[in-house]
């Protein structure tokens, strides 16, 4: 019988790996750089957080979970940041947004 | 150059010694007496980058933060990000895969860089809306579909941002244009 604690783990961390894999699917699916640029910061911001929610959870309070509410906190931190600096720096560099109706543009819709 | 206040100093300081404490986890006076050079080492090198001024409203220190209202929009961002990415799971996961995707530029009435920093940042990290550019006033703001946008549009999240530095509601974004075709 699973204590309650781990339930709760494997609940978190499936979460969180499922995020991961629905993000890494977004990658292969979604048209242009700027769309699959959503499903990177997507995965890493929450699937990231989430397994390390579990883990958390596992730990109980100690110093452990401490460290890993900063890591948590770091990547929540930084992540927006090098989207950001990558979705720029294309920008800059002339690359085109595929947009909406650009797309639909041969099909019928 | 302007000075770094003793509050400033003191505010990097503390958070530094607290970030030594949690890392190591001994508390006896080698230890702790390392972890203080430590951080004097680390302040003292990067005391040319927190006087330097980037913007004319840079702050070095956060006396105009709310510290009240940033709790409470650390726990609204979480909601907001789980919320929003249950949407982006689901649009992704979909066979058809129904995005809408455009681009958002509108104007912000923020009082400061940080303000515009903070609000940039939670954009970023909701997922379905990613800021490509931020020059002045004028946001450049890529959207998955229509829902991601409408919690930028709607002026939801900022007013949440400018409540954390002023007490008066006004509304914040204006000349909203949304481009679905180049």
């Amino acid at each position: 019988m699973l204590e309650a604690q781990s339930i709760i783990t494997i609940l978190f961390v499936s979460l969180g790996i499922i995020f991961m894999l629905v993000g890494s699917i977004g990658i292969l699916r979604l048209p242009d750089f700027y769309s699959r640029s959503h499903a990177v910061s997507k995965s890493d911001t929450l699937g990231v957080v989430f397994v390390i929610v579990g883990l958390i959870i596992y730990e109980g309070f100690t110093l452990s979970s401490g460290k890993l509410f900063l890591i948590v906190l770091f990547i929540a931190l930084s992540n927006p940041i090098g989207t950001h600096a990558l979705a720029r720096a294309a920008l800059k560099k002339g690359l085109k947004p595929l947009l909406h109706d650009d797309k639909k543009g041969g099909e019928t819709s | 150059m302007n000075k770094l206040s003793l509050y400033s100093l003191s505010l990097s300081f503390i958070s530094l010694m607290l970030f030594w404490v949690v890392m190591s986890g001994f508390f006896d006076a080698v230890h702790l007496t390392m972890g203080v050079l430590s951080v004097a080492g680390v302040m003292a090198i990067n005391y040319k980058l927190k006087t330097h001024r980037f913007f004319e409203d840079d702050m070095d220190d956060l006396k105009e933060l709310r510290y009240f209202r940033a709790v409470y929009y650390f726990f609204w961002m979480i909601y907001q990000i789980i919320v929003a990415g249950f949407h982006v799971v689901k649009v992704i996961a979909n066979p058809a895969l129904p995005t809408k995707l455009s681009v958002v530029t509108f104007k912000v009435d923020l009082p400061s860089a940080h303000a515009k920093m903070i609000l940039g940042n939670s954009i970023t990290l909701t997922p379905g809306t990613l800021t490509v550019d931020i020059d002045g006033d004028n946001f450049l703001v890529h959207a998955l579909d229509e829902s991601s946008y409408s919690g930028i549009i709607s002026d939801e999240m900022p007013r949440e941002v400018l409540k954390l530095f002023e007490t008066e509601e006004r509304q914040v974004i204006s000349d909203i244009e949304i481009t679905t075709k180049n």
